[in-house]
């Protein structure tokens, strides 16, 4: 297992600081600052614009907790004519204004801290060809952020594929083969039934008796291509159906409906929760009809009528970002507090979630927790509970989020957050 | 012993028997009774292990129990004891054999285990204790389909059209099986088939098909089936309303044309066919191919109930057509006056003003008559600015159908606007005032004529009685008037505060505008450059000079008076609008990109709080051909 390392480059921010002080008299705008508090007018195209420079070869130092996670990008004339034409604000700086921020994010007492950003990571998203009738909170975000990314799906999983790739986001899908347990609502749906004889096919094609075996393949892959130093980002259900797939490696947990024959009735003594990358002692919903997969999520499916949505909020923790810069870079934000949102899986359950899993926010005062991270291997995953940041019940067939609605959504930022700190310069670390 | 006490003794001995038969036949029965009971609490309780053991005890006494045998079954197959279950099955098919059903269920759990190969052994030696018969075919079937062999429940289903010798057999399920395993060509031919036996099922084959024509593989694979099928059979009817659908779908209408045309012929139709296609077409905005059979149909159903509506509709889409090859529409509709023809020599629109007029000749009591003079109305003064023609249509209109008001009220609003290009504001404040009637104006066309007469006021002058005008209509801010109406009302009120000579001058020449008098309006517009340098109004007066030569197609004079403007007046509050007008001006008049992006991007270095921001970045955008 390896921590993302830490940033070495406290020389390299130094040199910068020390050549910026000299550079003061000089041309007037030496660096560009974005900032990211409430002065930013789009922030989710911010994190576009950072990608774009990183994909210009142009270094991109991300300045963890000052304003809110402002980024700044060296002061060439392409990068505000880029930030103009997304709508994105920023602050021209002189060499002397840009070295002051620097030595304020470098102060030993300023729980701030500078990382560099140095590649364009390329990004993969698990995703079914068909298109599905509801929308994905990530592709949704990338798409708007302009942020480049391949489709891939089981095909290019099982054939290591993944290895090309330095991030990998799993669209909302169901690790558990169970196709997402909408079969009481939507068994004769027309995309239902063809979802399921696509899957089935897939799994034919790939050598597997069931879908449900080849999901179990897949999920091994994934885990691997973490161990081997990937990252993972999942959301909604694709987060507790890819545990329940590991646990499950050795069991049948689908019924009839699902995969031709019932589930294993001693499915739930064996699980092996070893296998799993965040939950353990997690019990499985046997109801194949009941739209939800086990215990993990909280409050389950068919209980989100008892949430008030004008009350549901979740906090975002504050991590040390001078020792802890990974937590640090995932959890920054313009807002502590978020508004919540459902999902088919909303939020963990905290007594379920392995001690070795870092939780990044939580409902106060309850056993809800919304964001968690974790290593395994040379890589970490991250796994964000609920469907849509800025609609609070998505159902299937609802029409997708316009984001140019929702620029400055906290929501939709700590996804983005999870696109960029693969590019960050890995360093040693202090502990 | 007697004989009689051997007897007595036998007969007791009998008695006894039969008593305690009928004693403890009932309490068996009871005790396997509670047996049953407590193997389905177990069951439902989840402990399926704990209820086989019952059910097997209970199956060793009363073998023949259909509802034991299907709890037993049920739970073996929850355990996934697979073996079990078969050797359950085999027994009792050992005592009946012929049990279609039986033999349906065992092939099934032998699909469960997934021993494909038994499987289908077990349901081909159901198919062949009654091979000629149907509903062995749709009992297999179902088990096949059950347990997700989709491809065998095909193969099953077209051996069973054979074997019971009707070819339709099964087409319903056939098609839905292809449908599912998106082999949407095959899934067609299953339709058509059914289309054949059943003519009167167009409609269900058509949602059946619907299922896969919102994708565009199926909506292709589909199509090019029912061509096959049409091309060989060209007589059959329904391949041909289904071939004319599928065409509807996928918007192609020339295609459509010819079909629903012969369908409309063969079924002796007189025209309604087609008639309804070119409506629908024309609602489509597919104005070529609904020309095309309103032609047809006014040339051969001349006596057609419908035809008045068909010589309209024909009208429409003459009009329809020249409109798209206007190139005054270079600019948008939305450019302020901007879309003028450029002659009044322009030949366009002649044809539909002339089926218009033979619409009001043919049949002057129908509403299709004031429909087709407002039109003409529109088309003198809108294209060709022939300001007296566009009069005499209007006050014919107005004349001769006044039991028509929906029609008279837009009737009225455009004679106002004729009345003021022809310089005649009095009887265009006559007009303005019969739509607008007394304030509040509620609806659309009410406030709109409200707004107009506040803009004669303003044109002459009279800033006291335009603002009061305008104070009436800002009440309502969720209509569009209201937000023409501040805006004017600010203008004013800015441009009156150190006397209002130059306004009166600005007013005159927007007149001149409005009246399209563009070389007059340019003039005047710079004659106040000169006369009033130093007022508030010069920027905005170069934006109308501007406007004014993008509207005569003089795009380089244009472009140098919002350079000017951007030079001079770097601090004006419409440099926005300017630079948004010079970016149009290079991107469509001069084509000039480098340019156009330059100006655009100057809008979004001076003025990142403009409304035309996102305007601007949309075009670079477009202009430099990002994928977005």
């Amino acid at each position: 297992m390896r921590e993302m390392q830490r940033l070495s480059g406290r020389l390299v921010i130094a040199a910068v600081f020390v050549l910026l002080a000299f550079c003061q008299a000089a041309a007037p705008a030496q660096k560009i600052l974005i900032p990211m508090d409430l002065k930013q007018t789009d922030h989710l195209k911010a994190y576009g614009i950072a990608y774009w420079a990183l994909t210009k070869n142009i270094e991109v130092d991300w300045l963890l907790n000052y304003r809110s996670g402002s980024f700044m990008i060296d002061g060439l004339a392409s990068v505000s004519a880029e930030c103009r034409v997304r709508g994105v604000a920023f602050e021209e700086l002189t060499g002397a204004a840009a070295a002051t921020i620097y030595s304020v994010v470098q102060a030993e007492d300023n729980n701030m801290d500078a990382v560099r950003l140095e590649k364009a990571p390329k990004i993969a998203v698990y995703v079914t060809p068909n298109a599905l009738p509801w929308d994905d909170a990530v592709t949704l975000v990338m798409d708007y952020a302009e942020i480049p990314y391949d489709k891939i799906w089981d095909t290019e999983v099982l054939a290591d594929k993944l290895n090309d790739y330095d991030w990998l986001h799993l669209h909302h899908e169901d690790f558990t083969g169970q196709y997402g347990k909408f079969y009481a609502s939507f068994s004769t749906a027309p995309w239902y039934v063809e979802q399921q004889v696509m899957y089935e096919k897939k799994a034919k094609e790939l050598g597997f008796k069931k879908v449900s075996d080849m999901k179990k393949a897949v999920v091994e892959k994934v885990k691997s291509y973490i161990g081997a130093g990937g990252f993972m980002f999942a959301m909604c259900s694709a987060t507790d159906t890819y545990d329940i797939a590991l646990a499950a490696k050795n069991t049948d947990i689908c019924d009839v409906m699902y995969d031709g024959d019932p589930q294993d009735p001693d499915a739930q003594k064996r699980l092996d929760f070893s296998q799993c990358l965040a939950f353990e002692n997690f019990t499985l919903e046997k109801n194949p009809l009941r739209y939800e997969y086990s215990d993990i999520d909280i409050p389950a499916s068919d209980m989100v009528a008892t949430l008030n949505p004008e009350t549901d909020y979740f906090t975002l923790f504050e991590f040390s970002a001078k020792y802890d810069p990974v937590p640090t870079m995932l959890t920054q934000n313009h807002a502590n507090i978020i508004k919540g949102f459902l999902g088919q899986t909303t939020n963990f359950k905290k007594s379920l979630i392995k001690k070795s899993v870092t939780i990044l926010a939580e409902k106060d005062g309850t056993e809800e927790v919304r964001y968690i991270h974790g290593n395994f291997g040379r890589g970490t995953f991250t796994f964000y509970g609920g469907h849509d940041p800025e609609d609070y019940q998505h159902a299937v067939g609802d029409p997708p989020t316009d984001l140019a609605l929702h620029k400055n959504s906290p929501g939709y930022r700590l996804i983005l957050n999870n696109i960029l700190f693969p590019a960050a310069k890995k360093k040693q670390q202090k502990t | 012993m007697t004989m009689p006490s051997r007897l007595t003794r036998t007969l007791s001995a009998i008695l006894f028997a039969l008593l305690f038969a009928a004693h403890s036949a009932p309490a068996q029965r009871k005790d396997q009774d509670i047996k049953f009971r407590l193997a389905q609490s177990y069951e439902r309780s989840g402990d399926y292990t704990a209820a086989v053991a019952i059910y097997k005890e209970l199956y060793l006494h009363d073998s023949t129990n259909v509802v034991l045998v299907e709890s037993l079954k049920r739970d073996l197959l929850q355990l996934k004891r697979y073996d079990e279950a078969i050797i359950l099955f085999q027994s009792i098919l050992r005592r009946t054999p012929g049990d279609i059903n039986l033999l349906g269920q065992l092939g099934s759990i032998y699909a469960q285990n997934a021993d494909q190969k038994k499987a289908t052994e077990t349901w081909e030696r159901a198919v062949s204790m009654e091979p000629k018969t149907e509903t062995t075919y749709r009992f297999v079937g179902s088990w096949a389909v059950q347990s997700r062999m989709f491809e065998y429940a095909i193969a099953l289903y077209k051996r069973g059209r054979t074997a019971c010798g009707d070819p339709q057999l099964f087409t319903s399920d056939i098609g839905y099986l292809y449908g599912i395993m998106l082999n949407y060509a095959d899934a067609t031919k299953e339709y058509l088939s059914l289309l054949t036996k059943s003519p009167g099922q167009l409609n269900f084959v058509q949602s059946r098909i619907a299922t896969y024509t919102g994708k565009a593989e199926g909506l292709a694979a589909a199509t090019a089936s029912v061509q096959q099928a049409a091309k060989a059979e060209p007589a059959n009817m329904e391949y041909q309303k289904l071939l004319a659908w599928l065409y509807m779908e996928a918007k192609d209408f020339a295609k459509a044309y010819d079909v629903y045309k012969w369908i409309d012929e063969k079924t002796a139709a007189g025209g309604k066919e087609l008639f309804a296609f070119a409506e629908r077409t024309l609602r489509e905005k597919g104005y070529a191919v609904a020309s095309k059979a309103y032609a047809s149909l006014i040339s051969s159903y001349p006596n057609a109930e419908f035809l008045p509506q068909t010589k309209f509709g024909y009208a429409r889409t003459l009009e329809e057509i020249d409109l798209a090859k206007d190139t005054i529409m270079l600019f948008g509709l939305a450019a302020a006056g901007g879309s003028r023809p450029e002659t009044e020599g322009n030949p366009a629109y002649a044809g539909a003003i002339a089926a218009y007029q033979k619409v009001v000749v043919e049949f002057p009591s129908l509403e299709v008559a004031p429909r087709s003079l407002l039109r003409i109305a529109e088309i003198q003064y809108e294209r060709y600015g022939d300001l007296d023609a566009s009069k005499a249509s209007l006050e014919n209109l107005i004349a001769r159908y006044a039991a028509v008001p929906q029609i008279i009220v837009d009737a009225r609003l455009l004679l106002a606007e004729v009345s003021v290009a022809r310089g005649d504001v009095d009887r265009a404040a006559v007009q303005y005032d019969a739509v607008a009637g007394k304030a509040p104006y509620i609806g659309e066309q009410r406030e709109r004529a409200a707004y107009r007469l506040a803009e004669l006021d303003y044109f002459a002058g009279r800033f006291k009685e335009c603002l009061t005008k305008l104070a009436d209509l800002t009440r309502n801010p969720t209509s569009d008037a209201a937000n023409d109406a501040l805006g004017l009302q600010i203008f004013i009120q800015e441009n009156t505060a150190s006397g209002d000579a130059a306004i009166k001058e600005f007013a005159q020449a927007a007149l001149l505008q409005r009246q399209r008098k563009l070389s007059e309006a340019a003039g005047r517009f710079e004659s106040i450059l000169k006369t009033y340098a130093g007022t508030p109004l010069i920027d905005e007066t170069l934006i109308q000079i501007g406007a004014a030569y993008t509207q005569m197609r003089r795009y380089k004079e244009a472009a140098s008076m919002f350079e000017r403007l951007a030079a001079e007046y770097p601090e004006s509050i419409v440099l926005d609008q300017s630079l948004i007008q010079l970016g149009q001006i290079y991107a469509l008049g001069l084509k000039d990109v480098p340019r156009a992006i330059a100006a655009y991007q100057q809008l979004l270095e001076k003025f990142p709080n403009s409304i035309y921001v996102s305007e601007a970045r949309k075009h670079i955008r477009e202009l430099r051909g990002d994928t977005l």
